[in-house]
């Protein structure tokens, strides 16, 4: 009897995930797939807002036209830079923070965890104009540390030399997402059997030992697949860049995001700007397939 | 979880990493402190050279400026954090539900194109960002969304949507099946069972889809200086980014009003900082 | 209970917004009928002070014409083309667009905005009346009115602190500092104050468009053009002796260079960080807003010329443009022309126009007679005034270079500007590079 109940309980259940899933899944699937097809359709237009919202198909012409710009080169440059060094940075600093802060009987390491935080809640408007301000070479904070303290004898200007732009602005989205990176990381250590650590400890393996081959190993999905996310994070970032510098000096600091608002929101050229979207696209497709192959892994053949 | 331990393999290290810990302190809370000293200065501080530490004579000026002036630079404050507090329910709501039963759906059944299903939320995830900016500003312009906060919304819902349903997924991968069987043996309908029993014990990963979603839209700035346009429209991300414009920089006003909008965010993560993060694990384990 | 607080509370936003829509609704409603006007102005840019001053005669406005209301809506002057165009195809702009008068152009060969001669024509010779010519025309184009404005900004200024310049000896006959005298001097000085330690001369050299047009205004001073006779002219001697000299200033100018915008540099200046800064007429705005003492030592003269001008044209003294032009679009509904008449001839008078004058706003260069003849003129720019005065004032001003094509034309301005402050090309390289460009969007243009 309970059985029976059971099976038909399964399959009125089966019937309601359906349901579940439809509304949520075609809602994505349609725009966002419209979407993406739109804006492949756009990069093989003309459309420029100074010519009106009329446009013709153009085939590969209006690809020339962008690659034919002189910063086209160095922006995919800039934002290989962007992303990669970005990515490392948070995924190492993360990791040792997260490991730093797992330690729940240390005060300090309690106020630390509760502030870990708020890096990444204040908007990236604010992030980014408190970062402008604190970098400036004439009334910026950080200047006036380092001076303090006799590393200069002269305020520095990091936002407005080529050479030291584009790592002053990793460095600040570093500042915004390790923290939540090591909160993760933490949350994860703390989860992991005590007696694991007992047994090391009877081993008496030192404390590199323990961190290499118990904690590692243990945080290893966590930290892949929260790190994807932050890759992901970092490479649809477009405001820190745009605020703090706009892709300044010349193209120095310009990634793809930024580069595409330019194109679209400041000349309306919005069929090249579709152009560096669809480049930006590539990058992404070619994240997504690092993407899932971790979750295959991580899923052991679930999708 | 929280178990309190001193994981000692690590012999004597506690004072290495008080100190370290303090290191990392100050590399969050200096620019933090810088920021929040700001609200108290005044125009001239701010632009100083050589550059001070402290407010000559603080002043909550910064504030009264912000939320008095109608000129449009910072003006009308009270309607940005209405029309954002408006967006950010309406969207969390709408994708904690959405995301909810989607990540249900897939969780509970493996059905044919369950695979191609989740796919598409991974693959979607990383589409969310600017990159689908100009084909959704044409898109919008031309079916007359642009300019609305429904337009906003509809956009939000769509792109936040994937991580929701990925995050509680995996949050609902984790629940026992048995727990609604048993509630099958009591007379309950499937809806009911999930109503009454897996609900109520997937709160964590609830909360935290929910505050993903808010925080994500609270801040967000690129969608919506694309769409918005007209002063009564904007969101307090925008105000933000209009506090920084070609003829004056008021640092002091920016800061001021980032510390009332991080206020009502704030007062919830303290709250729910814990099962937040727990989620965020959660999510990412198998 | 705490599910319920929620639902209140997501309810009650709900009908707040239900409401406020169902507000503008009864607005537009209002606005069908025959007497109440709803004018919507766009207004884009300007400093704070300056906006609160343009709300109160608004208000002063609205208080004289109860049929007509004023929705202000300020937008960011860095997108003003964009958003105007793309309101202009989506059929939602509004009734008066505040914006500069290099933006005309364009939207004149794009049909967005149409010329007072068109609906108001015998308003647009009385207000004429009123105005200095040369200001008057920097919202011309094609002998029609499209722009009306209340000022002008003009390039390229020099500002120089007064005291440190008398301490430095440079001064006239009278023993009063006075402007350097040529490029060279300009130089000299920069040499002779970094060599004291702090910068010899502040110089905005950021992406930002106002920092490239005051380098045009001393390129068109120095005989330079960005357009004549149909041929892009950027890589001419007036262009690329300017750009030298800009790269040979940045040798004494303020470390970080390239970051410091118009605004930034006159914050240094007004520090007395440096002794002297390359600005616009604007630099007394800047004065106010950034709240420097309001009897800070500094003078402001147009901007010292090249020993020779070596420029192919004819010297021009310096380029002005309308940053508040009245702007109406071409598809105005024809029952908001009363409105818009009446508002626009508002704003032409003198009561209206007086905060220019120097009295509530300092540092814009009013073109209304009656304002370049008042006493508050006469304090913010004594030189200025007196020169009015002898008429000699406009002479050989020009408008600032307008036409389609310009956003972008400026874009490659911008690139070849900072590529050479920063050092990775020469003047002649960067604008020989950009000049066939300028002419390409030029051509496509037409």
């Amino acid at each position: 009897m309970a059985r029976n109940a059971v099976s038909t309980f399964e399959h009125a259940q089966r019937r309601l995930s359906v349901w579940f899933v439809m509304p949520g899944f075609l809602m994505i699937f349609i725009v966002m797939g419209g979407v993406a097809i739109y804006s492949f359709d756009l990069s093989f237009r003309n459309l420029e807002l100074l010519r009106g919202f009329s446009s013709d198909y153009v085939g590969f012409e209006t690809y020339r036209t962008v690659l034919s710009r002189r910063e086209t080169i160095p922006v995919i440059g800039n934002t290989l830079y962007w992303v990669s060094m970005s990515t490392i940075l948070v995924i190492v600093l993360g990791i040792s923070v997260g490991y730093l802060v797992s330690d729940s009987t240390n005060r300090v390491t309690r106020i630390s965890r509760a502030v870990m935080l708020v890096p990444w809640v204040l908007p990236g408007v604010v992030v980014a104009g408190l970062w402008k301000w604190m970098y400036n070479g004439q009334n910026g904070l950080i200047n006036k540390i380092l001076l303090d303290i006799g590393v200069i004898e002269q305020g520095f200007p990091f936002l407005a030399r080529p050479e030291t732009v584009l790592p002053s602005v990793v460095l600040v989205i570093v500042w915004r997402l390790f923290p939540i990176y090591a909160l993760v990381v933490a949350s994860s250590i703390q989860s992991i059997e005590i007696s694991l650590f007992e047994a090391a400890k009877m081993d008496g393996i030192s404390p590199w030992q323990e961190f290499r081959f118990i904690i590692l190993p243990s945080i290893k999905y966590q930290v892949l697949t929260m790190g994807v996310t932050v890759l992901i994070w970092i490479t649809n970032n477009l405001v820190l860049v745009n605020v703090m510098t706009g892709g300044g000096p010349l193209y120095f600091s310009k990634t793809l995001p930024v580069f595409m608002y330019e194109l679209g929101f400041r000349y309306g050229k919005l069929s090249e700007a579709a152009v560096v979207t669809v480049f930006n696209l590539i990058i992404l497709l070619a994240l997504s397939v690092v993407y899932l192959a971790v979750y295959r892994r991580n899923q052991r053949g679930d999708i | 979880m929280g178990i309190a331990r001193t994981r000692t393999g690590i012999h004597g290290a506690s004072i290495i990493r008080g100190i370290l810990s303090l290191v990392l302190l100050c590399i969050i809370m200096i620019p933090l402190f810088w920021l929040f000293i700001a609200a108290f200065k005044t125009q001239a501080d701010i632009q100083m050279i050589p550059v001070r530490w402290l407010p000559k004579e603080p002043t909550l000026g910064a504030f009264f400026a912000v939320w008095l002036d109608r000129t449009g630079t910072g003006a009308l404050w009270t309607r940005y954090f209405l029309n954002t507090i408006l967006v950010a329910t309406v969207t969390t709501t709408i994708v904690v539900s959405l995301g909810t039963m989607v990540g249900y759906g897939l969780a509970r059944y493996r059905l044919r194109g369950s695979s191609f299903v989740l796919t598409v939320l991974l693959v979607a995830q990383l589409f969310t960002g600017p990159a689908l900016m100009i084909p959704v500003y044409v898109v919008t312009a031309r079916i007359g969304l642009h300019n609305t906060l429904i337009g906003l919304i509809m956009v939000y819902v769509v792109f936040q949507t994937p991580f929701a349903s990925w995050l509680s997924y995996s949050n609902f991968q984790n629940l026992p099946r048995e727990l609604e069987q048993a509630a099958a043996i009591d007379g309950c309908s499937p809806l009911q069972a999930f109503l009454k029993v897996t609900l109520p014990l997937s709160k964590i990963g609830i909360t935290t889809v929910g505050l993903m979603s808010l925080l994500l839209t609270w801040s967000e700035y690129p969608f919506a200086v694309a769409l918005l346009e007209t002063t009564e429209k904007l969101t307090v991300s925008i105000g933000l980014a209009r506090f920084i414009t070609a003829f004056n920089v008021y640092w002091n006003q920016m800061a001021a009003a980032s510390i009332i909008i991080a206020i009502p965010v704030l007062a919830i993560l303290i709250f729910t900082q814990r099962y937040f993060i727990q989620g965020l694990m959660a999510g990412s384990e198998k | 209970m705490k599910r319920y607080g929620m639902a209140i509370l997501i309810i009650a936003l709900i009908a707040t917004s239900a409401f406020s829509s169902g507000q503008q609704a009864t607005q537009s409603d209002e606005t069908g009928s025959s007497e109440q006007r709803t004018l919507r102005v766009w207004k884009f840019g300007g400093p704070q002070h300056e906006r609160e001053y343009m709300l109160e005669k608004i208000a002063l406005f609205e208080e004289r014409n109860p049929g007509i209301q004023i929705e202000w809506i300020y937008q960011n002057y860095a997108e003003r083309r964009t958003r105007v165009i793309t309101a202009a195809n989506a059929g939602n702009l509004p009734h008066v667009i505040l914006t500069d008068g290099q933006s005309i152009p364009e939207f004149v060969q794009l049909g967005i905005v149409q010329p007072y001669e068109q609906f108001a024509p015998e308003r647009v010779s009385v207000w004429r009346e009123r105005f200095v010519e040369e200001g008057w025309d920097t919202g011309v184009v094609d002998g029609q009115t499209y722009g009306v404005s209340t000022y002008v900004d003009a390039a390229t200024m020099i500002a120089y602190n007064t005291e440190m310049f008398e301490a430095a000896g440079i001064v006239d006959e009278n023993g009063i500092a006075r402007p350097p005298s040529d490029w060279a001097e300009v130089l000299e000085i920069a040499r002779e104050f970094r060599s004291q330690g702090m910068a010899g001369i502040a110089l905005p050299g950021s992406n930002a468009p106002n920092d490239v047009l005051t380098f045009q205004g001393i390129a068109y001073r120095n005989g330079g053009r960005w357009i004549e006779n149909g041929q892009a002219q950027v890589d001419g001697p007036g262009f690329v002796d300017t750009l030298q000299f800009y790269q040979d200033l940045t040798e004494y100018a303020q470390s970080g260079y390239s970051e410091t915008n118009f605004r930034q540099a006159m914050e240094l200046f007004f520090q007395s960080q440096a002794p002297m800064a390359i600005t616009m007429s604007y630099a007394p705005i800047l004065r106010q807003s950034l709240g420097a003492p309001a009897d800070f030592p500094y003078n402001i003269a147009p901007f010292p010329r090249r020993a020779t001008d070596s420029g192919n044209f004819p010297s021009a003294s310096f380029i002005m443009t309308p940053t508040v032009a009245h702007l109406v679009p071409a598809d105005l509904p024809k029952e908001y022309e009363d409105a818009v008449i009446r508002y626009v001839d508002f704003w032409m008078t003198e009561e209206a126009q007086e905060g220019w004058s120097g009295s509530v706003i300092e540092g814009r260069l009013p073109i209304l007679k009656a304002n370049l003849a008042s006493d508050g003129f006469a304090r913010v720019y004594p030189d200025m005034a007196a020169d009015y005065e002898r008429g000699q004032l406009f002479e050989g001003a020009l408008p600032m270079p307008g036409f389609p094509g310009l956003a972008e034309s400026e874009q490659l301005l911008i690139d070849a500007f900072q590529s050479v402050l920063i050092g990775i090309e020469t003047p002649d390289q960067a604008l020989g590079r950009i000049n066939p460009q300028i002419q390409q969007l030029y051509d496509a243009a037409r």
